[in-house]
């Protein structure tokens, strides 16, 4: 075959190096592309991710540009039929990976800022690669803060990695989860109970969100209540990403397609797109 | 570029010519109907057609778009799929004409569409004028697509005896040289200008205003209740998308050859006015309700696409109005807004 087309949407090769599960519903994934090479990233861009024979879908990629493995990680929630198979899959099974994709974190403007991370449930996943990329960086950015919620003390995600953020100089987490068992001694209630115990210099603050999709709207309020600049609120928008290259049209956000234009996107963007929130 | 002529009785040689080196794609009949087929002689072709029932996008962009093989032995290996097959697409209207050209513009631009661009570039298309409205709900004219303005290679208007050749690239200059055609004379050129006013004036603007308003006009009706009110009277069956020149949304998914653990990726058609167009697996669906949908339908058709490439993705050939089971018809949602 000698085409003078390549076609975006043949994936890249890949090995799952290690697949461990991490909660009842959520797998954690290193995997390492075929030819060697590095996938390239920036905190908060997506990957497409083929398991051959069942299809393809968009997921987020967990890990820091800057972490030291030879691969990427993912965080997959088993929830259709694509992470379904990819959760029946064994360790060295090889998947197909597209991307990265879409614009993630604006890393050039967050910098020299105090970072407040405000992730809630599945939305840890993409925002752990932004969290790790500041501590491996941590003297271009301020003060850390990371708001956590979450449904159930067993849904917690990274909760090793949780405790060594805590460690890191500078850096405040909080967590709560909606709904407690026995052994839970931390916050209860949604995550914007959080906001009422962190001291942050608003006009110094960039804040990172990501989440459900219900969560948006108080937490905007929240921040903004707090005295955050909307011009320094990011917002990670969750769609379906088919394509990941702006042409299938299932992630369109009126005119904007999200895989081209996001997922990450400044607030003072999203309040102009309707049906964004 | 610039105008030729072929007399009537050289169409069927220059035709018949086409189809040992190109598989020769046109209008047949098709029981009451017209659709585009692969025709094995000029005989076979209906050249009074009215608007077939799908336009020709399905030979460009077909239902069915195999993007790869995925064989598991050899690590596994992926071979992409691109179709080379050299088509020609005769008789194409207008209308349809402008639907291609916009596609071609929409599957370049960013992250270009190899599939689409092979088979685009192994497809010759020559247009074919059509005499009058073809139905009661089409709109061209207010569309601005009476007339090609690009992506086609020729472009015919019957003037009795002979036709006019518009010559719109390359391509089109080289298979004017395969005989039969001739450059235009003055005579030529005064009846082609002559069919272009009669079929100005032959057709009727069926939109109340200007549409270079129409991008205001839609961004205004953003909140209208209107799409509430058509919400009452769609199925969200997705026949409007499915006959549209213009869509080109597509789902992506896998087939497995039972048995040899192969499977193949293709892309097929699909809407966004199907429910889950917008789920997400996670359970959310962020354009759940109907309403929404044909807002967002509407909007690209007469907005969007306007302010990004300069043209409507919508070409007034009526398609939809005629498909859809309780008559949304774009025309009278464009008039109702303004009205």
């Amino acid at each position: 075959m000698n085409h003078k087309y390549v076609s975006p949407y043949v994936p890249r090769l890949a090995e799952l190096v290690t697949a461990r599960q991490l909660t009842s519903r959520e797998k954690f994934f290193e995997v390492r592309l075929q030819d060697g090479s590095a996938l390239g990233h920036q905190p908060g861009q997506f990957v497409e991710v083929s398991v051959f024979g069942v299809g393809e879908a968009p997921i987020s990629v967990s890990s820091s540009p800057t972490s030291q493995g030879l691969g990427f990680e993912l965080c997959v929630r088993d929830a259709g039929s694509v992470t379904h198979a990819l959760h029946e899959l064994p360790e060295g099974s090889t998947i197909g990976i597209r991307g990265p994709y879409g614009r993630g974190f604006p890393l050039d403007e967050l910098k020299g800022n105090d970072l407040l991370f405000v992730a809630g449930g599945l939305g840890l996943v993409p925002m752990r690669s932004m969290i790790n990329y500041a501590v491996d960086n941590r003297a271009d950015f301020g003060r850390l803060t990371l708001l956590y919620g979450s449904r159930t003390p067993a849904d917690l995600l990274f909760a090793d990695e949780t405790e060594r953020w805590r460690g890191t100089p500078d850096f405040h987490v909080a967590t709560t989860v909606d709904l407690a068992d026995g052994a839970w001694t931390g916050q209860v209630g949604p995550i914007t109970k959080l906001f009422g115990g962190v001291a942050i210099n608003p006009v110094r603050t960039s804040a990172l969100v990501v989440g459900p999709p219900v969560m948006f709207r108080f937490v905007l309020k929240s921040l903004l209540m707090m005295g955050v600049y909307e011009s320094r609120v990011y917002l990670s928008l969750e769609r379906r990403m088919k394509c990941g290259v702006g042409k299938c049209g299932h992630c369109q956000i009126d005119d904007v397609y999200v895989c081209q234009k996001g997922p990450v996107f400044p607030y003072t963007r999203v309040r102009k797109l309707p049906e964004a929130l | 570029m610039g105008l030729m002529a072929i007399d009537k009785r050289d169409l069927s040689a220059f035709i018949d010519g086409l189809i040992p080196q190109w598989e020769v794609v046109a209008p047949v009949p098709v029981e009451f109907k017209y659709a585009f087929r692969k025709v094995g002689s000029f005989q076979d072709v209906a050249l009074d057609y009215t608007n077939t029932m799908l336009p020709p996008k399905k030979f460009l962009l077909p239902q069915r778009d195999e993007l790869f093989s995925c064989n598991p032995e050899g690590g596994p290996s992926l071979t992409p799929r691109f179709d080379e097959t050299p088509r020609v697409l005769f008789g194409v209207h207008s209308c349809d004409v402008h639907g291609i050209w916009l596609l071609d513009d929409i599957l370049a631009e960013g992250c270009s569409d190899p599939h689409y661009l092979c088979r685009r570039s192994n497809t010759l298309i020559i247009g074919l004028d059509c005499k009058g409205p073809c139905h009661d709900n089409a709109f061209c004219k207010d569309m601005g697509t009476l007339k090609p303005a690009g992506g086609f290679d020729l472009f015919l208007t019957d003037l009795g005896e002979r036709y006019a050749v518009q010559v719109g690239t390359g391509a089109g200059t080289a298979l004017a040289e395969r005989g039969g055609f001739y450059m235009a004379d003055f005579e030529v050129r005064e009846e082609f200008f002559a069919a272009w006013q009669k079929k100005q004036s032959g057709f009727p603007n069926r939109i109340g205003y200007d549409t270079a308003a129409l991008p205001n006009i839609l961004a205004e009706s953003y909140d209208d209740i209107i799409w509430e009110a058509l919400e009452m009277r769609c199925f969200d069956c997705g026949a409007c998308t499915t006959v549209c020149p213009t869509c080109y949304c597509f789902d992506v998914l896998d087939e497995n050859d039972i048995g040899t653990d192969r499977s193949i990726r293709y892309r097929r058609w699909d809407s966004c006015q199907l429910q889950d167009f917008a789920a997400v697996a996670g359970g959310a669906n962020f354009r759940g309700k109907r309403s929404d949908r044909l807002r967002h339908r509407l909007l690209r058709k007469g907005k969007y696409f306007k302010e990004k490439f300069g043209r409507f993705a919508c070409v007034g050939c009526g398609r939809c109005g005629r498909s859809c089971l309780l008559h949304i018809d774009v025309r009278d949602v464009f008039n109702q807004l303004k009205g």
